[in-house]
């Protein structure tokens, strides 16, 4: 009898964990109180403008800085000579100058910079600065840039070429030798601006010990801490980082140089410096998601399973490397760990191009790569007659089993994805698509495709993969995490609070993750990779197991009781067998009394089970993997080429899901920017230069654009995340567009080989569809 | 931004303090809702020397119906127009471009004289007040006057109103049967957005033939146009497939569209004759 009852209290209903709970600072959003970095200033702070390039590709003869220096307000002006001239950068290769020093790479390349006492004062100085140039010629398609002859951007690589992927494993020419049919594939996905709310910016104050504070809103306040000490020749110590709220992000705001430009006006001017975008700016000189080409060449036996593929990727990385050298990676390898193909070969090159240099974005090269690969499987599925559904069931992975490069799938609801979303959607019992596109009319169409994506990456910073965690107790009662990855506006801190809360039985609402700021958060890797939840997360549960493990000695003590008998109960250390108790108030007090004061803090680290990728790229890479399958519905207007979402089933397998509501504004937005991707949104450059960088001719989804979405979790169970969590921040993008593509195929029976889909694009198609029949007639 | 900061700024009583301020400041510009003149002014593409706000003008606000026309006040809300039970009723290509325009925010703002006389070649209610022969009435130092609607437009941004001139109303002149009129647009986003081109029409139909034909076309041309060659090709017709066929062609030869970065010419003309084949069987579902 007395065995039953530990047992049912052990395995006691969880209290927080799978709770709906609103975001914890959702009210100051809401009601306007949140201090966005737009909010905040510095005494004395003084305003920075960029002065950037008007040409796409040239020489710098002469800079004039004299009229802007001399303008009433100007505090510093500075150009190359300011800078170390050291070239680094995030990745490599290194190729950020901090200011341009000979030469011009693109319209918007960083020239010189003034600080001014505001805004305007510093624009107009900006305007005053004279560059003289002699014009070189400029390259913009990947493919013109990777031709002989082609303009070079950088000496170092004459080719072009900023970075190449490599990977082979199998028997590439056995497993086509096996393959009934071939199948060949093209597919490009248009450059994507991230659309965060909130544009990129950053104050920056120099001290007198020559290092700097940065308040910055960034996903990764350590790493970019190496990045920017490198560009400014300082040491990593001497630059702190603190995280003000974020106002969006979506990869944008992982390590830019407008931090090293202020460092080095505050500097200058002995002022702290703040720069700020303006929307123009940001979309037309900012860092977008890169163009990416696919080819796809794919063997498929006769009874439809994959044997061998071969994939050449080419994207359009801009004049410098931002994240794009892992986004290019991941956009030609990651797919292999959501199908067996058993044989491959992928090629990929990263192109340097006159264009401004395009960073990483949410679902980071993966996404563009299934939006490939997914409406490749449906067509596939169409010319062999086998369903589409049952191609990824019989060649997608399962739980246990280790992809081709090494990566190690424990958990895996793939299947119970494609299953549900078959069940709910009524994609089954979809009709034919058309033999032609009907000449007038709205027509319906339905599209499946799946995904996956990883919790987390081993190769982020070389030295470690992982996460640390405190969970503390003070004098005033209060519960507080404290981790090194920042909350980016997707609710972390509320998961953290939840988990926490679990394990000490506590009051989710009641604890806070403290702000991040590299002189007193401990050193994280960062948030990205969709790694929070999973692997910091992981964290914060052993880190509040440990400060339970205190808080029940420090209990036992104080009780007089051993500590077997202590149970943490709606914040109370209680005497299980009755008589006594204490609550987190008076634990925390009495700790801090005896101790001069001290929290009493428990501590977690968590180390997945990841690799270092061999020299072959074999390694598991991330702690966990998540999948899903999405299902679109589309109406599309047969005379304009205007096509409509107009239902959407989205089935995840995000192992155990912490909240539900924040998981599930993760689908929504998710979905959203998907069918963005799909359908609206594409920076668009002619001759090198931004044409639509506003939000009127940049579009970005309203409410009208985006349908009901019906929202299921299958709950598979993982080992390595805070009770079995996987991500969803980024599987929620992925298929998206490869199923709204696949819809359109669906409603008009014309396949689709790039995004975004806009009306003029699928008009033309249909238009020369319809021509091509009327010819065969 | 500066110049926002700086810009004078009255807020007039009357119309005729309104034309004495324009008068006497030049470089002066009338501001209503201010959502294209605000938006203009922060680009850095006007630059007024002081701003006169008529928006709170009481003989510029309301809807009049009387002897047989219907007279806007230029101070009308888009929002105001929208819902009146009148205009639903005599003008429905009027209030299906109204509800296209800009979003809820932006119909509460604006009026139907700023979307006028911001002369942009997709301006929303432009269509429909050419296909309804709308006037506009203008009042300036010597008084008021009327110009027909197709007169009105001039080019890009250009109108035929003086400097010291406001448009008080706009006119459905008596005999106008607006009942059966529509408007649709393509555009790309379907939460607020511009029209890569736009068209409406009005149709007054006995014994199933068409009477009288307005046709009209936005974004197609420098400035909003009638394609008058559809609208007699239509006289005595009925709207059988192979007369539309006819009138989308005529439709598309009157166009001159440009290539941007909304839309390419070629897209803009195929449209032109999707959307005044639509428009045309709309109108003619009405009343
Ligand atoms: C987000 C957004 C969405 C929009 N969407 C649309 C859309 O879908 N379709 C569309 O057509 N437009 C759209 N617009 C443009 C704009 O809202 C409309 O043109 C609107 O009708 C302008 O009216 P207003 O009262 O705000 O004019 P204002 O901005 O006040 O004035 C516009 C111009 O007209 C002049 N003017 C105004 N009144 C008078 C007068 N009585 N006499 C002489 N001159 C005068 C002003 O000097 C100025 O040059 C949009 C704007 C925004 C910001």
């Amino acid at each position: 009898m007395a065995d039953a009852v530990a047992v049912t209290s052990q395995i006691r209903k969880r209290k927080s964990v799978g709770q709906p709970l609103p975001q914890i600072d959702s009210a100051e959003k809401v009601k306007g109180l949140t201090q966005y970095l737009q909010d905040l200033s510095v005494p004395g702070m003084l305003y920075g403008a960029i002065v950037r390039s008007a040409i796409p590709h040239g020489l710098i003869r002469e800079i004039d800085t004299s009229r802007a220096e001399r303008l009433s307000g100007v505090r510093a002006v500075i150009t190359a000579r300011d800078c170390p001239g050291v070239l680094f950068g995030p990745q490599e290769p290194q190729d950020w100058e901090i200011l341009c020093r000979n030469k011009v790479r693109y319209i918007g390349d960083e020239v010189a910079a003034v600080a001014a006492i505001s805004p305007d004062v510093a624009k107009e100085a900006a305007a005053l600065v004279r560059v003289e140039y002699q014009e070189l010629p400029a390259v913009y398609d990947p493919f013109e840039a990777l031709k002989p002859g082609a303009p070079v951007l950088w000496e170092q690589h004459p080719d072009n070429v900023a970075y190449r992927f490599h990977i082979e494993r199998g028997d590439l020419e056995a497993g086509f030798a096996r393959a009934d049919d071939v199948f060949e594939h093209d597919f490009y996905t248009g450059r994507f601006y991230h659309g965060q709310m909130e544009p990129m910016g950053c104050i920056v104050q120099y001290h007198a010990d020559g290092g700097y504070t940065i308040w910055t809103p960034t996903h990764l306040p350590f790493r970019s801490r190496m990045t920017y000490s490198k560009g400014l020749g300082v040491s990593m110590d001497k630059i702190r980082i603190v995280v003000p709220p974020f106002g969006g992000s979506f990869g944008m705001k992982y390590e830019l140089n407008i931090n090293c430009i202020a460092a080095l006006l505050s500097k200058k001017s002995r002022r702290p410096v703040k720069i700020f975008f303006e929307r123009e700016e940001d979309i037309g000189a900012g860092h977008p998601r890169m163009g990416l080409h696919f080819h796809y060449r794919l063997g498929v036996t006769r009874d439809g399973r994959f044997v061998a593929k071969e994939a050449r990727v080419v994207g359009t990385g801009g004049a410098r490397t931002f994240w794009t050298p892992p986004v290019l990676s991941t956009a030609c390898y990651r797919i292999d760990s959501l199908y067996h193909f058993q044989n491959v070969r992928t090629e990929g090159f990263l192109v340097y191009t006159n264009q401004s240099p395009a960073t990483c974005f949410r679902g980071f090269g993966n996404a563009e790569a299934l939006t490939a690969l997914e409406t490749f499987i449906d067509e596939i599925g169409e010319r062999t007659g086998i369903d589409p559904v049952e191609l990824r069931r019989m060649n997608g992975v399962k739980a246990g089993d280790v992809s081709l490069h090494g990566w190690r799938i424990a958990s895996c609801g793939l299947r119970e994805c494609l299953d549900r979303a078959e069940s709910v959607s009524g994609f089954r019992n979809r009709k034919p698509p058309p033999k032609i596109p009907p000449r007038r009319g709205v027509v319906r169409g339905i599209g499946l495709a799946a995904g996956h994506h990883i919790s987390g990456n081993r190769i982020i910073i070389n030295e470690y993969d992982g996460a640390s965690a405190q969970v503390r107790l003070g004098f005033d009662g209060q519960v507080a995490v404290i981790v090194g990855e920042p909350d980016i506006g997707q609710g972390m801190n509320t998961v953290f609070a939840q988990i926490a809360a679990e394990v000490l039985d506590v009051d989710p609402a009641s604890v806070r993750s403290l702000p991040i700021d590299t002189l007193v958060s401990p050193h994280g890797v960062g948030t990205l990779g969709s790694r929070g939840t999973t692997v910091a997360g992981r964290a914060v549960q052993l880190a509040a197991e440990d400060a339970r493990t205190k808080l029940v000695s420090l209990a036992a003590e104080l009780l007089g009781v051993p500590p077997q008998e202590i149970r943490l109960q709606s914040g109370s250390a209680v005497v299980a067998s009755g008589g006594g108790s204490l609550s987190m108030a008076e634990l925390g007090r009495e700790y801090a009394t005896r101790y001069g004061g001290a929290f009493l803090i428990g501590h977690g680290h968590f180390t997945p089970p990841t690799e270092i990728p061999d020299a072959t790229k074999y390694g598991n890479l991330s702690t966990s993997y998540v999948f899903g399958t999405h299902v679109a519905e589309v109406e599309v207007d047969t005379e304009t080429g205007a096509t409509r979402v107009v239902r959407y089933w989205a089935l995840h397998d995000s192992g155990t899901i912490i909240n539900p509501s924040t998981a599930t504004g993760q689908v929504h937005g998710g979905v959203a920017q998907g069918i963005a991707s799909a359908l609206l949104e594409e920076v668009l450059v002619k001759d090198g230069r931004v044409t639509n960088p506003n939000f009127l001719d940049y579009r970005i989804p309203g409410f009208q654009d985006i349908p009901e979405m019906y929202v299921e979790f299958v709950e598979t169970k993982d080992p390595y995340g805070p009770f079995g969590a996987k991500s969803i921040g980024e599987s929620s993008l992925n298929p998206t567009a490869a199923a709204v593509c696949n819809a359109i195929y669906n409603a008009v029976g014309v396949r689709v080989h790039q995004t975004p889909v806009t009306p003029e694009r699928l008009w033309k198609l249909l238009e020369t569809a319809r021509t091509e029949a009327r010819k065969k007639e | 931004m500066t110049e926002l900061n700086t810009v004078e700024y009255i807020a007039v009583k009357s119309v005729a303090e309104a034309v004495t301020a324009l008068q006497s400041h030049k470089g002066a510009r009338v501001i209503m809702g201010g959502t294209d003149l605000m938006v203009g002014m922060r680009d850095g593409r006007i630059r007024p020397s002081c701003l006169v706000d008529v928006s709170r003008v009481r003989e510029l606000i309301g809807i009049a119906n009387h002897h047989g026309s219907l007279r806007i006040g230029a101070a009308t809300k888009i929002t105001d127009i929208i819902e009146h039970p009148v205009v639903r009723q005599a003008c429905p290509a009027l209030v299906d471009a109204g509800k296209l325009l800009g979003g809820w925010q932006i119909q509460n703002m604006a009026t139907l004289a700023g979307n006028v006389c911001n002369a942009s070649p997709a301006a929303e209610t432009a269509g429909p007040l050419l296909v309804l022969d709308a006037e506009v009435e203008a009042c300036g130092p010597s008084g008021l006057r009327s110009i027909p609607v197709h007169q009105f437009w001039l080019g890009p941004g250009k109108t035929a109103l003086e400097p010291t001139e406001i448009l008080t109303a706009i006119i459905i002149p008596p005999g106008v049967d607006g009942r059966r009129s529509a408007y649709q647009r393509v555009h790309i986003r379907h939460s607020v957005d511009i029209a890569l081109v736009c068209s409406a029409a009005r149709v007054v139909l006995a014994d199933g033939n068409v009477q009288e034909a307005r046709i009209a076309l936005g974004a197609v041309a420098p400035t909003p146009i009638r394609v008058r060659e559809a609208e007699s090709y239509l006289q005595g017709r009925a709207l059988s497939e192979e007369v539309l066929d006819k009138v989308a062609e005529l439709a598309q030869a009157a166009t001159q569209p440009i290539t941007d970065v909304r839309a390419s010419a070629e897209y803009r003309r195929a449209m032109a004759g999707v959307l005044v084949r639509r428009v045309l069987q709309s109108a003619a579902r009405r009343a």
